[in-house]
This record gives C-alpha cells, sequence and structure tokens, in this order.
C-alpha cells in the first residue's frame, strides 16, 4: 500500500504541466468522432431553426454544451422565452458543479488554473482526466480544448454547409437531437433509484406536454430528480455505500 | 435577438455553473444537495426526448419504436455515436414499412 505506490505517483507528479496537457488531449481524441457528427448535427439544427452563421458559431464558442445547444435550438424554434432557454440548460449541466467539486479537491491547483480549466469542462474530458486515478487539472484542461477543437471544428462544418445544403426536416434531422439525448442518458441510468427518475420524468413531460408545454423540461427536470434523490436516500439506509453516485455521470 | 440574448445567458449561466464547483471545492457540501443534483441530468434528458417526440404526434409510434432500438443499442455497446446511427437507421426504415 505505501512504498510501492509511492514511487509512481511521484513520477507523474515530476511531469511537466506540458506533458499532462497532451496526454489529456490526445487520451480525448477517440471522441472525437462522436463530437463532431453531433457539432455538425447541432449546427444544420440551428440554422435550419433560423440561427444566423455568427450566432451558430457564437453558441458553440461560448456556451459549449452538446446537450444545452440542443435544447437550445429547440425551445428557441419553439419560441420559448431566454429564461425558459437559460434555465433548462443548467439544468442539464447541473452535474458541471459536482465534476468541477471532485476535480479540484484531488487537485488543488492555482486559482487561475482553475479559472481557465472550468471553461472547458464537460463529462466526456471528465470521463478521460479520471480514467488515469487521481485527476489531474493540466490533463483536465488538455482533454476539454482537446473536446472544445472537435466540437467547433463539427460546427464550423455544419454551419458552413448548411448553407449549401437542401432542407433536411424531410428526413428527419430533428430526430437527431433527441437520439444524441439518450446516447448520454441510457449510461447514466445505473440503478433502480435512476431508473425511478427517468420514469417519473417522462410521465410528468407528457402531462406538462399537454398543458404547459414551455415547463415541460423544467417541471419534468424537477419531479423527476426529486423522485430518484428520494428513492436513492431510502435504499441507503441499508448499507451505506453507493450515495450520490446513484446517478452521478462518472 | 431573442437568440443572442439566450446565447449570452446560457453562456454566463453555465460558465458561473463550471467554475463554481472549483471554487467551492474548499467549502463542504450537505449531501443531500449533491444527492439531489446527481439526478437531475437524467431527469433533464429524459424530459427533453419525450418532449422531442411529443412534438411529432404523426410519427410518434416509429419514433418511439426507433428510440428504444437506439437504447437497446447504446445499452450493449456504450457507443454514442452507434445509438444515432442505429437510431436515424431504425427510423428510416420503419418510416418505409
Amino acid at each position: 500500500m505505501q512504498h510501492s505506490e509511492t514511487l509512481p505517483v511521484t513520477n507523474t507528479t515530476s511531469e511537466t504541466s506540458r506533458a499532462l496537457f497532451r496526454r489529456g488531449f490526445v487520451s480525448l481524441m477517440p471522441l472525437w468522432a462522436g463530437a463532431i457528427p453531433v457539432g455538425i448535427a447541432y449546427a444544420v439544427a440551428a440554422r435550419g431553426a433560423g440561427l444566423s452563421f455568427f450566432q451558430t458559431e457564437l453558441m458553440s464558442l461560448t456556451v459549449f454544451s452538446a446537450a444545452a445547444q440542443l435544447s437550445a435550438v429547440a425551445l428557441l424554434a419553439s419560441g420559448s422565452p431566454v429564461i425558459v432557454v437559460m434555465l433548462t440548460a443548467l439544468s442539464l449541466n447541473l452535474q458541471a458543479f459536482l465534476l468541477g467539486l471532485t476535480a479540484a479537491r484531488s487537485d488543488r491547483a492555482p486559482r487561475l488554473r482553475r479559472l481557465l480549466t472550468a471553461y472547458f469542462l464537460t463529462d466526456g474530458a471528465f470521463a478521460v482526466a479520471v480514467t488515469g486515478g487521481r485527476i489531474r487539472l493540466p490533463v483536465l484542461l488538455g482533454a476539454g480544448v482537446s473536446m472544445f477543437a472537435s466540437w467547433n471544428a463539427g460546427t464550423l462544418i455544419g454551419a458552413s454547409a448548411g448553407a449549401i445544403l437542401p432542407d433536411l426536416a424531410p428526413i428527419g434531422v430533428d430526430f437527431v437531437a433527441p437520439l444524441t439525448f439518450l446516447a448520454v442518458l441510457v449510461p447514466l441510468v445505473r440503478s433502480r433509484p435512476a431508473l425511478l427518475a427517468v420514469l417519473v420524468a417522462a410521465l410528468t413531460a407528457l402531462a406538462l406536454k399537454q398543458t404547459v408545454p414551455d415547463l415541460t423540461v423544467l417541471g419534468a427536470g424537477l419531479t423527476g430528480s426529486v423522485a430518484g434523490a428520494w428513492a436513492s436516500s431510502r435504499g441507503d439506509r441499508q448499507p451505506a455505500t453507493s450515495t450520490a453516485r446513484d446517478g452521478a455521470a462518472s | 435577438m431573442t437568440a443572442l440574448w439566450a446565447i449570452l445567458a446560457m453562456a454566463a449561466g453555465l460558465y458561473v455553473l463550471r467554475v463554481s464547483g472549483f471554487l467551492l471545492a474548499d467549502l463542504p457540501v450537505p449531501e443531500q444537495w449533491t444527492r439531489w443534483l446527481s439526478f437531475v441530468p437524467i431527469a433533464t434528458l429524459t424530459a427533453l426526448i419525450v418532449s422531442s417526440i411529443a412534438s411529432r404526434p404523426d410519427q410518434s409510434v416509429i419514433r418511439v419504436l426507433a428510440a428504444l432500438g437506439a437504447a437497446l443499442v447504446v445499452w450493449r455497446t456504450r457507443r454514442m455515436w452507434l445509438c444515432i446511427v442505429a437510431g436515424m437507421g431504425f427510423y428510416w426504415v420503419l418510416r418505409l414499412v
């Protein structure tokens, strides 16, 4: 436990920040295969929903979240108010708070480095950074910048080609967004409380869609998460294990 | 104009969210809060999927079936891109049927 593990840890600590950054950047590259096509799909959807080239690009450069951007495009297309668009984007990314908390607790880096790494924080980058054992912020930053580059490359392709391409609505491009959400959701559902959260959210969403459609996502996000948290705290009365991890991303 | 404001609001809100974890790492966070937060993305993603499929009642059966097929694919393979490709494939095949 002590001696054999001390050596390799000392070795990684002596690795320069630049080398750690490069490691993160390269480790994330397999995820480009997912980020670029989804980036293209986002940009095509955004242009289709009436956003300008500049707005489509600006959103990928500043918001940098597939789920938030795809939901924003759908909500803007249906004329939702700004506050609903923003709150939905935030509720889709609440896990970012937990990821940042975890990362900063395992690597107490200077404030400037924390502020910079936070800008590029995503689930994918965190997953890459955490596979190496203890999270190092330069690895997380490298992975984040890698994701940022591929996401914005995809956006640029989609935003430029979207102007040339004919109307893609008839072949069902609007179905790409829910499939993307599904691809993110399914691996997260690993426990009964998580499954309950899905069921309660789905039923609430169906009910709200018929009555107050503007509040569908926020309302169902609230009821589903409360149900999941309730079931998870009940389950914890038995063995005191796996608490918040029941639903957490990674 | 609404789009521009929405983008700026999302960008500001998301950065605050992303940075808050990094800056609050030294303070204790109540367990009930982290527990609840961990379920919010799951519930919100579900809501977005249901909301999107429900906005096309003319294709609801096809889309529900294609989504279930895609869910099965990603559950077995854990590959995000395969979920999208398979889902679109099922969708196009079902539309022809």
